[in-house]
């Protein structure tokens, strides 16, 4: 499961120790900031989720038993950081004023004529394929991990999988289609 | 299995999900159905494209920011230490880490240098110029030297060039690399005969399309094995810039594998964008040199640059190139 450098560092992480959390965060900090940026699709967003990931993994740290991986360890803390931070975005209020006023971007004429990519496409999608799509295609856990990540079965994690699959390519497939 | 029960497992076949017998299973149908094996086609290209999404890099101050959130974080399940004891502990690390990520080389108050930086930054530019110089020691002792001035844009992904001791003029659509020589008053098409952009992995890039990823000058390293770079920051003409270097092996069958190169990228540590390249082979036969400096970005080409056609009627020579 964990080589021994990784148990090195979650020992000396858990222990509080400053080059744990340095040798913690130089192998996998990236990742999770790469993945909490597809997620949110927001390079702000990303570092203040990241930034919860460790602080949260610092909190558990006693908690993690070091059965699952610590690449799965983080990034399920991720997937719990940013569902928190979306459930509490949508009971935010937002002032009427902000409602009212439609946002014009100074490249919503290039925006337009820009093909929809990829990154676009995944943000169309609900939170659980979206999710279980990055994990398994762009971070390319296997299902197995997928699944203690978002803690579900494997089969869900393959019907979600599949399902975002799908609709990626749909939406995709409409863009093409209507440039 | 019918092709319903298949395409609810083409998914799984991409990820290596199915076991041996399944895997089996759906690859005779496979075998025997376009439809289902067009449907494995897309999905294997989607799956290559959520691979290839662009790099997400964090800031070099996250590390230290996050360094600094940590100390005021509670364990779950305190040691049995005396209540000073445990702040005295706390407090010593937390300045520890603080020092660690601030002072330490490699640090974020001194981080090295990442190509992925330069990538990222040259992803969002829209044209460069650019002047690349091309030295050669032939076999017979003699040196070879030509300036080219190069344009390239990405909408629509176009190259030109502009040889600029003879005065020939170059334009590559990815299709037709067309020369005009005001010498010769002769236009010279040469149809592009093939595309290895899907073949070769990109080590980095200003574009994605595959026109100027084949030809743009300098600007990228697109034949060569994906390699890990040596960093450092230096300065250059008076300013700080970021210093990358490599030697590449090129892994497309028809260059030949002595044709190993050293290449050096310099970029600058403000914008990231590159300021200059050079690549040596050192190894060959002969000597080579490609310099290419004066980076310009985002600046309208001369008028004309890039409306290089042969006019009606010219004669022109059609070569296979």
């Amino acid at each position: 499961m964990m080589t021994d450098d990784e148990t090195e560092w979650v020992r000396r992480f858990q222990a509080g120790e400053a080059d744990g959390f340095t040798a913690l965060f130089r192998h996998y900090g990236p990742r999770v900031y790469r993945f909490c940026h597809r997620l949110c699709g927001d390079a702000q967003a990303a570092e203040d989720l990241t930034q919860d990931v460790f602080v949260a993994a610092r909190q558990g740290a006693a908690k993690f038993e070091r059965r699952a991986s610590v690449k799965t360890w983080l990034f399920r803390i991720a997937v719990f950081q940013w569902r928190t931070r979306r459930r509490d975005n949508r009971l935010t209020l937002v002032p009427l004023a902000e409602e009212c006023q439609p946002v014009v971007r100074a490249d919503m004429a290039q925006a337009v004529v820009t093909r929809l990519s990829l990154e676009n496409a995944l943000n169309a999608l609900p939170d659980n394929l979206r999710a279980a799509f990055l994990l398994v295609k762009s971070e390319q856990l296997t299902y197995k991990e997928t699944a203690g990540v978002l803690q579900i079965p494997m089969g869900t994690v393959q019907w979600r999988v599949a399902e975002a699959v799908r609709r990626l390519r749909v939406l995709l497939a409409d863009d093409e289609e209507n440039p | 299995m019918t092709c319903e029960t298949v395409q609810t497992k083409l998914c799984a076949l991409t990820d290596g999900e199915l076991s041996p017998f399944s895997a089996r299973r759906v690859r005779r149908h496979l075998d025997a159905c376009p439809a289902c094996a067009a449907e494995l086609a897309a999905i294997q290209m989607l799956t290559t494209q959520a691979r290839t999404l662009p790099e997400r890099l964090p800031l070099p101050t996250l590390e230290s920011r996050i360094a600094v959130a940590l100390p005021l974080a509670v364990p779950s399940k305190p040691t049995p230490k005396l209540r000073w004891q445990s702040a005295l502990a706390a407090a010593v690390a937390g300045a520890a880490a603080l020092a660690a990520v601030l002072f330490l080389p490699g640090s974020p108050a001194h981080p090295l240098p990442a190509f992925a930086d330069v990538e990222s930054a040259m992803q969002s530019v829209q044209s460069i110029s650019a002047l690349s110089i091309v030295e050669r020691q032939l076999l017979n002792g003699k040196t070879t030297r030509q300036a080219t001035q190069c344009w390239t844009r990405r909408h629509p992904p176009t190259q030109a060039f502009q040889v600029k001791e003879t005065g020939e003029r170059m334009l590559d659509d990815g299709k037709h690399f067309v020369t005009y020589s005001p010498k010769t008053g002769k236009w010279n098409i040469r149809i592009r005969h093939w595309n290895i952009a899907e073949e070769v992995e990109q080590t980095f890039f200003a574009y994605t399309h595959p026109t100027v990823e084949n030809t743009s000058p300098g600007l990228h390293i697109n034949y060569f094995e994906k390699s890990v770079w040596q960093s450092s920051q230096t300065e250059l003409d008076g300013k700080s810039v970021w210093k990358f270097t490599s030697t590449m092996h090129p892994k497309t069958y028809y260059v030949k594998d002595m044709d190993m190169r050293k290449v050096t990228i310099w970029a600058d540590a403000q914008t990231h964008r590159v300021v200059r390249t050079e690549i040596v082979i050192p190894e060959d036969t002969y000597k080579y040199r490609n310099i290419v400096s004066n980076y310009r970005y985002n600046e309208p080409a001369p008028p004309g640059v890039f409306d290089l056609k042969p006019p009606k009627g010219t004669p022109t020579t059609k070569r296979k190139w």
